[in-house]
């Protein structure tokens, strides 16, 4: 697991935070940036998102429409 | 539950989420993207900045980019676009939006070089149109593209369009100066071929019986039919030389309008008073001279130049008269609508249909006019040209044998009777002049007495110089002269030396030029030197009196 995330942090770049959750919305793998960003505590495989209302709603909707959903923030 | 996402150090950013599909189509879950949105907001700041440079040099430069997508025919343009013609951009979503607009004229042109370029038979796609804007009128623009992508699907163009309205109407006004100016070269070469000739054959007679008049054995008679020959050879020649004249004022925009209150009935009676003179002087008893005019007995005062309306009349009558034996010529005037309807007719020997064709222009004679009678065949011309300057119209009828009737027309503009010359210029008491002293340079005794009298009744007192040196000694010894006329070619030293000497003496001392030279071009020229006017000889009473209260210190 850590090698692979080794792989997409240095894919990713600085700015960019990447991580794949499953159909039930539990996280498959991340990035070091999306842990960082997502003020995740040292998540495991197979565990729930936490906090993240945005990020649940909008997945549903990509799953659901099979299409991207994007969501710009205030700032 | 956070619905929006920032970290630790206040950043904020974009979410991305797409479903995971798996090579087999089978949806695995999803894979959330977040991007800074700083750094997003620092690119698309930069690109605004970027766009809103070459938006404000677009606008700057008149211009606009575009692309066109084919075969979709959609385009993409610069908002500059639709700006410069006042219309909405939203309006022009396909290349047929904006055909719609161009002009019908122009349509074609530019379809066929956009075709040129797509076919490969020009490099650009380069053409000139007008757009129709938003109040109607149209726009010239200049527009230039190039295809930047092709493949098998599409291609795309890619320009700028120029708006050249101004450039276009320079260029228009460049191509009819250089066609004036051709049509003017080639007047002026056939004005002096024609001139060369109608001036030897008075001068050659006169060269020619001048010397037969050296002979020693010829009697009283003959010497004094040789006489009488030079003579009329002479008055031709100067007839000759002052239709030239006014000629080539007219053509040159040269001849002043004065126009002023005057009495109409008073101008026509002299003129009949004048020509019942002249026919008895030219022979021609049997012709009656009739002037006809609505309600005789009262006067109609108009604006005109009464110079000009005089010399038209003369001209028409005076040729009348010339090709009339008997019968008469009749003249007169009707009012209609906003005209003064003029006309003058005879029962002279008339015109051909070929002759009526080239009645009013230059050196163009009749046949039988050239072959019996003398003239120059100006002054018709002459006459259409003072007319056309009057805002009025000629116009004929003639036929062979039975006579002519010329017709001609001037913008009737009624005066009052208080109006009149002669009460204006009792009006200006001349008071701004009063105790001045003028220093006159004029070398010619006749034109010296002239000004006496015209100048007889002024309150001011007048130095008098024969040359530009006696003007140079008296200027440096009175002080008191607030004003110096000079005229140009005098002996010693001539008026612009002298002027040059004055103004050493007393910058800024206003001196004025009167001379016989009457061109504009003069006109500049003397004012370039240092005077501060120009006035031209014969000089006009009450134009020398304007001058004089306009400039005199």
């Amino acid at each position: 697991m850590k090698k692979t995330n080794t792989e997409y942090n240095k894919f990713s770049g600085d700015d960019i935070g990447t991580l794949i959750l499953d159909n039930d919305l539990k996280i498959v793998r991340y990035t070091e940036e999306a842990k960082r960003i997502l003020k995740l505590k040292d998540p495991q495989p197979g565990q729930q998102l936490p906090g993240y209302d945005i990020i649940i709603t909008g997945a549903h909707k990509a799953l659901e429409t099979l299409t991207t959903y994007e969501k710009r923030n205030s700032g | 539950m956070k619905k929006e996402i920032q970290d630790n150090d206040g950043n904020w950013y974009l979410l991305g989420i797409s479903p995971l599909i798996s090579p087999c189509g089978k949806t695995e879950g999803v894979i959330i993207i977040l991007v800074n949105n700083s750094v997003l907001k620092n690119a698309e700041s930069e690109l605004d900045a970027t766009e809103e440079r070459l938006t404000r040099a677009m606008i700057a430069g008149n211009m606009a980019w575009w692309e066109m997508e084919l075969p979709s025919g959609k385009i993409t343009f610069n908002h500059n676009k639709t700006r410069m013609l006042g219309l909405k951009g939203e309006d022009f979503k396909h290349f047929r939006d904006f055909m719609k607009i161009v002009h019908p004229d122009d349509n074609e042109g530019a379809m066929n070089a956009m075709y040129a370029h797509l076919y490969g038979n020009a490099d650009i796609y380069v053409c000139e149109y007008r757009m129709k804007n938003a109040q109607g009128s149209y726009q010239w623009f200049q527009d230039v593209g190039k295809i930047v992508h092709k493949d098998q699907d599409r291609q795309l163009i890619a320009g700028i369009v120029t708006e050249i309205t101004e450039r276009k109407r320079i260029e228009a006004q460049l191509k009819e100066a250089k066609l004036q100016a051709e049509l003017a070269n080639q007047y002026k070469n056939q004005f002096l071929a024609n001139v060369s000739h109608e001036i030897r054959t008075p001068v050659s007679g006169m060269v020619g019986f001048a010397s037969l008049l050296r002979k020693e054995d010829l009697d009283a008679e003959t010497k004094k039919l040789y006489i009488d020959i030079i003579e009329s050879s002479s008055k031709q020649l100067l007839n000759l030389i002052n239709d030239i004249i006014d000629v080539s004022r007219i053509e040159a925009g040269e001849l002043k309008i004065n126009k002023e209150p005057c009495e109409l009935h008073k101008i026509l009676k002299e003129t009949e008073t004048m020509f019942e003179q002249l026919k008895h002087a030219r022979g021609k008893e049997n012709v009656q001279i009739r002037l006809n005019f609505p309600e005789k007995d009262k006067e109609l005062f108009i604006v005109i130049d009464p110079d000009r309306l005089k010399q038209i009349l003369i001209n028409l009558i005076g040729n009348a008269l010339k090709f009339t034996e008997k019968g008469g010529v009749d003249f007169g005037y009707i009012i209609e609508n906003d005209y003064l309807k003029f006309y003058v007719s005879d029962s002279g020997i008339g015109m051909t249909d070929e002759d009526l064709k080239v009645v009013f222009e230059r050196f163009k004679r009749s046949e039988q006019a050239h072959k019996k009678y003398e003239g120059t065949g100006l002054g018709l011309a002459i006459t259409k040209g003072i007319l056309d300057l009057l805002g009025g119209s000629i116009s004929v009828e003639s036929k062979e044998g039975k006579g002519s009737r010329f017709t001609f027309r001037i913008p009737y503009v009624p005066a009052e009777a208080r109006d009149l010359k002669a009460e204006k210029e009792q009006a200006s008491d001349m008071a701004s002049l009063s105790g001045k002293s003028i220093l006159i340079a004029e070398d010619e005794m006749i034109n010296r007495m002239y000004l006496e009298i015209i100048l007889k009744d002024l309150p001011v007192h007048i130095y008098w110089a024969q040359n530009g040196l006696e003007a140079v000694e008296l200027f440096m010894k009175h002080s008191d002269i607030s004003l110096v006329l000079m005229d140009i070619k005098m002996p010693l030293m001539d008026g612009e030396e002298a002027l040059q000497k004055i103004l050493e003496q007393k910058p800024g001392m206003p001196v004025v030029a009167q001379t016989a030279n009457a061109l504009s071009s003069d006109r500049e020229r003397y004012l370039e030197s240092g005077f501060v006017d120009h006035i031209s000889k014969p000089i006009d009473r009450q134009q020398l009196i304007t001058v004089m209260e306009k400039w005199a210190l």
